[in-house]
């Protein structure tokens, strides 16, 4: 037969290249997956006889090709690309070349390094989420499995608030601490233990009201803050009673997947509007995947807390008990929460009747697709009302989506305060319920840099628009946000407006750096303004 | 030399007598493949050391499995579990969520895929090319016969024993067919089960089947199937779902009735078989489970490298009688060409340019022969899996609710035909069901459609970045039953995300035990599941579809078609994962091409419209 001594000769070459760059691949995985595809695939030979179709006889006997189907390209090259396959009539076809940033690639780039996996601490008898040998597992008397091991992990911020309000009041200049440091005795995929403390910063009452404390240094004041403690923030038991005793139901036919915690325990919620409360000592038990009749996904939880409850007017309330019912539902289109607390305390500061209900969706508009959330949220004393018990309503709704093209975010809330809605639970650090309105209306918790606007709701409406520019695929973040509240009743001080930014940036595998600033302006007194830079490790 | 180079430990007898000790892998042999530079005898040492330590494997390949359990191994050749670590889009998006949580994601998806892999310590991210036999093979044969311990929902970090083959295994049944072989050696041959002269030419046997009771039990398979992380996300809950289901609560159904049965998908009692056949001869038969266990992943690479056939790979570096040639050469022959084809090699040139590894015609008719069984075992497991999803999957029949020259409005139902867990189930957060509806004029044109594709063989979620892009408008009658993976925005309420990183409250996202109970709100704060799957008691739901005034061309009737489909994962998924690059020297866009080739017609329905 005859034979295209050119095509032969590129057909040649091309062959032992993609030979030597397999050969070269043999040296790293990165190489070896950055090869071309080794060569001569049929569509090959099919692309080379189209570029000179007097080789056609130095292929013989070509057989069709196997009929797989694969995703058509309307460019002219795409017959080349994929000959001989058929155009399901049910996918689109394109302009490659105008659609290269929506197009998948055809470049394999092999597989590229990752980052190794940071340890914790401390990681005893096993490591978190790292691969190695595991060992047997003891058996308790009750039949379940367990293989103790103790990791310790946690967070540190160091950074510098300044914060001038000028009005005469207080401004802020200081050096702050704060570290979360937690150790977890993990028992199984269930069950554990977690132990926290914040070394640095603790709550005391200042002039009668509950403050947190931050190891600092005030310029301000000239002088350093001690705020170094050894107090239990987190002490709690979670587990599964159907994995702790799996004798029970030895055939896996009856529902006893009740989770449980009990302990000094952290809790959210109603994205915080209800309950934003860093410790409470409390019982909880959980049952989750429930589903029927249109409830995709249905977890319900009850509550008792008897302890370390903070009110709504920030202060620890001894004698408050908390009895919580909370419930998460998928549906179709949206996720419902509906939560209830009954607050029980003394008369003095009051006790009260709490329900929120929620609807987290995603709606099309605009031909795009909008993340939303709706909250309503009630308070309802049983007496009177007292500085920790109000009745009120709050209306609290957010949206958010990203333009076409962009990776960015944008983000509009808007909020409706009717009388004096008060949360059942929340720490002083968090501030008032209305931090979730946006980064100015949120306490950073972190040192006496307090949130730019109000975060109480109490007879006000009010919002805020941000824009979050993702750079550095999601490792370089600027917010900007403008917010504003007004009082929807006579009041001494009305209107706020404010506007703020946000810088945050990663920095290899364990640090974050932030830089936050603000400018605000609220009726009846001058603009404040305030920045705060800070470095936020994690390990 | 070999003692600077290579496996350090993992014999079985070293890890038995340890209980908690981690094998090490030396650093060179974490980048072995640069040994393959060194001078000859370096490598040769290499080789001996690599071969003493499958000697020694103190988790035996399926492939030794094989020569006594023939059919045990084929089922098992072509399933999702022998699949999972040789997918190249989950490597990917592992890699990728590895690489988006800054490393803190560490081994928790791959634990599940290669849990041997894990045990040995090997790294993560390498290809599976540089993988030993059993690490690759995934979920095989160790992973759960090498169980000792009902561990409960542990995500698949459970204790795997160790030890050659000749150790103990755990089974369902126990012990009693395994004695009577061992009894009669005048009728099942020499065995050696441990502890015999080496010069004793016998079959190597596990010297006992140790009765596992859990291992009849759903909670056995909730060990992997119900995927906490540690964080608190809830990934997967196949298992939960199972315990709330009628099937488990009323019928007391277990998961392997329907998934290890005569039909996948239906509780149709279990074959009675031998369940091995020893020095030629079967054993007395019993209950014999199916071990195809198929679900909604299939195979998307080459044909040589999967299913699993001892005929096929060769390891490298390993003896040249087993196996017809490596993972890397197997590469290099393009499955859809007439190699080794009768017709292709009568006439082919002898200056025809093939690839070294396939110059030898005798080769490639092997080759070819090889791939033919592939091909075959693939089409049974694709038939499987049409099976048990459309199984799983029904639909109902098209409902017209108004026609006239103000357009066609119809609806469809689909619903749950298993009272055993939801549809989709387990990793529901990236398997992709679909109505695909066209509704089409008396001259063939489509003048309505939903479930169509975007050129990267995306539904026009807003996931699609031909949507996002602007480039294609959104689908908005798009029925998917897909659940979504929502992460929380740092203001503007939770959006709906491919992968689960919350970069918009953190530029650092990390994976670390969730300080707040998890079990309060079932979810960290940071993200969560919105599952949109139908349940498992009396799932349903009805896709609506209009056809506007504008769309009729006056040309009726008018022919609906929907078509329920089903695939593995989106392609939104490849486009977000592909930043970590794909094995086997694979493009996004190859990957993409194949998960859709491997798309599945479930049900289909048709009507005409006669407008008045």
């Amino acid at each position: 037969m005859a034979t295209s001594p050119a095509w032969r000769q590129r057909t040649l070459n091309k062959l032992w290249a993609a030979s030597f760059a397999a050969a070269l691949a043999m040296g790293s995985n990165a190489a070896w997956a950055q090869s071309p595809a080794p060569a001569p695939a049929y569509s090959d030979l099919v692309r080379m006889r189209q570029a000179n179709p007097a080789s056609q006889e130095a292929i013989p006997n070509l057989p069709a090709p196997s009929p797989v189907p694969t995703l058509p390209d309307a460019m002219p090259a795409a017959p080349e690309e994929e000959p001989g396959f058929a155009v399901p009539s049910y996918v689109h076809t394109r302009n490659k070349e105008d659609d290269a940033s929506s197009r998948l690639s055809d470049v394999a780039i092999g597989i590229q390094p990752i980052p190794e996996r940071p340890r914790l601490l401390v990681e005893l008898n096993g490591l978190f989420l790292g691969p190695g040998f595991l060992s047997e597992g003891i058996q308790l008397p009750t039949g379940e499995i367990i293989r103790p091991s103790l990791w310790v992990f946690g967070t540190n911020q160091f950074g510098y608030n300044w914060f001038d309000n000028r009005n005469n009041i207080k401004n802020v200049s200081e050096i702050v601490e704060r570290l979360d440091f937690f150790t977890q005795l993990n028992f199984s995929g269930t069950e554990r233990i977690v132990y926290g403390i914040r070394p640095f910063d603790q709550e005391r009452k200042v002039a009668g009201v509950s403050r947190r404390i931050y190891t600092s240094y005030e310029f301000d004041l000239d002088k350093g803050i001690n705020g170094t403690n050894g107090n239990i923030e987190t002490l709690f038991f979670e587990g599964d009673f159907g994995q702790i005793f799996p004798r029970l139901d030895p055939y896996d036919t009856k529902m006893l997947d009740y989770g449980f915690s009990v302990g000094r325990q952290p809790l959210l919620i109603q994205d915080g509007l209800l309950i934003n409360a860093n410790r409470l000592d409390a019982v909880t038990v959980t049952r989750n995947t429930l589903n029927g009749y249109g409830n995709l996904n249905c977890r319900t939880t009850g509550m008792y807390a008897w302890n370390q409850v903070h009110r709504n007017d920030d202060n620890l309330d001894p004698n408050a008990r908390l009895l919580g019912l909370f419930n998460e539902s998928d549906y179709k289109e949206t996720t419902v929460n509906v939560d209830l607390v009954y607050l029980n305390s003394t008369p003095k500061t009051g006790s009260a009747f709490y329900a929120a209900a929620s609807g987290i969706q995603r709606l099309d508009f605009l031909e795009t697709e909008w993340s939303t959330a709706f909250h309503v949220l009630t308070s309802v004393p049983t007496n009177q009302q007292t500085p920790a018990t109000g009745r009120g309503t709050l209306l609290f709704g957010q949206a958010s989506m990203s333009p076409h093209g962009s990776p960015d975010l944008i983000y509009v809330t808007g909020f409706w305060a009717i009388d004096k809605f008060s949360s059942a639970a929340r720490n002083p650090e968090v501030g008032g319920p209305l931090g979730q309105v946006g980064i100015l209306f949120a306490s950073p918790a972190f040192g006496r840099f307090g949130a730019p606007l109000s975060n109480q709701a109490t007879r006000a409406a009010g919002g805020a628009i941000g824009y979050q520019i993702f750079l550095d695929q999601t490792r370089k973040q600027l917010i900007f946000e403008v917010g504003g509240r007004k009082n929807t009743e006579d009041a001494p001080s009305t209107g706020q407006i404010g506007f703020g930014a946000r810088y945050q940036q990663a920095c290899g595998q364990h640090f974050i750096f932030l830089l936050d600033s603000f400018v605000a302006k609220q009726e009846k007194f001058d603009v404040s303004s305030g920045a705060r830079v800070s470095v936020i490790i994690k390990f | 030399v070999s003692s600077v180079l290579v496996c350090q430990g993992p014999s079985s007898e070293a890890l038995a007598g340890q209980q908690g000790a981690a094998p090490e892998y030396t650093t060179q042999q974490a980048e072995a493949p640069v040994a393959r530079h060194w001078p000859r005898p370096i490598q040769e040492a290499i080789d001996a050391a690599h071969a003493a330590c499958f000697d020694d494997d103190p988790f035996p390949s399926a492939k030794k499995c094989q020569k006594c359990h023939e059919g045990h191994f084929r089922e098992w050749s072509v399933s999702p579990h022998a699949y999972a670590q040789l997918s190249p889009v989950f490597n990917a998006m592992s890699n990728a969520l590895i690489k988006l949580t800054n490393g803190t994601n560490g081994d928790f998806c791959i634990r599940c895929h290669t849990p041997v892999g894990m045990a040995l310590n090997e790294p993560i991210n390498i290809s599976n090319l540089d993988r030993p036999p059993t690490t690759r093979e995934g979920v095989t044969c160790t992973n759960c016969h090498r169980i000792n311990q009902p561990w409960g929902k542990i995500s698949a970090r459970h204790h795997l024993v160790p030890g050659n083959l000749q150790q103990p295994i755990y089974g369902p049944r126990g012990n009693d067919i395994l004695e009577q072989v061992l009894a009669n050696p005048d009728k099942y041959g020499p065995l050696k089960t441990g502890g015999e002269d080496p010069s004793i030419r016998a079959n190597p046997i596990h010297r006992e089947s140790i009765p596992f009771f859990q291992m009849t039990t759903p909670a056995f398979c909730g060990s992997c199937h119900d995927v906490f992380a540690p964080n608190g996300f809830r990934l997967e809950d196949a298992f939960s779902e199972f315990k709330t289901s009628p099937a488990a609560r009323i019928k007391h159904q277990t998961c392997q009735d329907c998934h290890m049965g005569l039909v996948p998908g239906v509780a149709s009692g279990f074959a009675e078989a031998p369940a091995a056949r020893v020095g030629n001869v079967t054993t007395p038969p019993r209950k014999r489970t199916n071990h195809m266990f198929v679900g909604p992943d299939y195979s998307i690479i080459h044909p040589g490298l999967y299913p699993h056939n001892v005929r096929a790979i060769r390891e490298e570096n390993g003896p040249a009688d087993q196996g017809l040639a490596t993972m890397r050469e197997w590469l290099q022959f393009d499955p859809h060409s007439p190699w080794g084809t009768e017709e292709f090699e009568a006439n082919v040139p002898k200056d025809y340019p093939f690839p070294p590894a396939w110059a030898d015609a005798k080769r490639r008719r092997l080759a070819r022969e090889i791939l033919n069984e592939q091909y075959q075992l693939l089409a049974e497991a694709t038939r499987a899996r049409h099976q048990i999803l459309s199984t799983g999957y029904q639909l109902g029949d098209i409902e017209v609710e108004r026609a006239s020259d103000r357009g066609i409005c119809f609806k469809i139902k689909v619903f749950n035909g298993t009272d055993g867990h939801g549809v989709p189930t387990g990793f529901d957060a990236e398997r992709l069901v679909i109505l695909r509806v066209t509704v089409t004029d008396s001259l063939g044109k489509v003048i309505h459609e939903s479930g169509d594709l975007d050129p990267n063989g995306d539904v026009r979620s807003a996931h699609s970045s031909y949507v996002h892009n602007g480039r294609l408008p959104l689908d908005k009658e798009l029925f998917s039953l897909q659940t979504k993976f929502i992460t929380r925005n740092i203001r503007g309420s939770e959006k709906d995300s491919i992968l689960t990183i919350p970069y918009s409250l953190d530029p650092l996202p990390y994976v670390r035990p969730e300080t707040r109970p998890f079990t309060v709100l079932g979810r960290p704060i940071a993200a969560r599941k919105h599952k949109q799957n139908l349940e498992a008691n009396g799932g349903q739901r009805w896709a609506h579809y209009n056809v506007s005034r504008e769309e009729l061309t006056g040309n009726g009737p008018y022919v609906v078609d929907v078509k329920l489909i089903a695939g593995m994962v989106p392609s939104n998924l490849i486009n977000d994962i592909q930043i970590v690059g794909f094995d086997y020297g694979m493009s996004p866009r190859q990957v993409a091409n194949n998960v859709v080739a491997g798309h599945l017609v479930l049900h289909e329905r048709q009507t005409v419209v006669n407008l008045p």
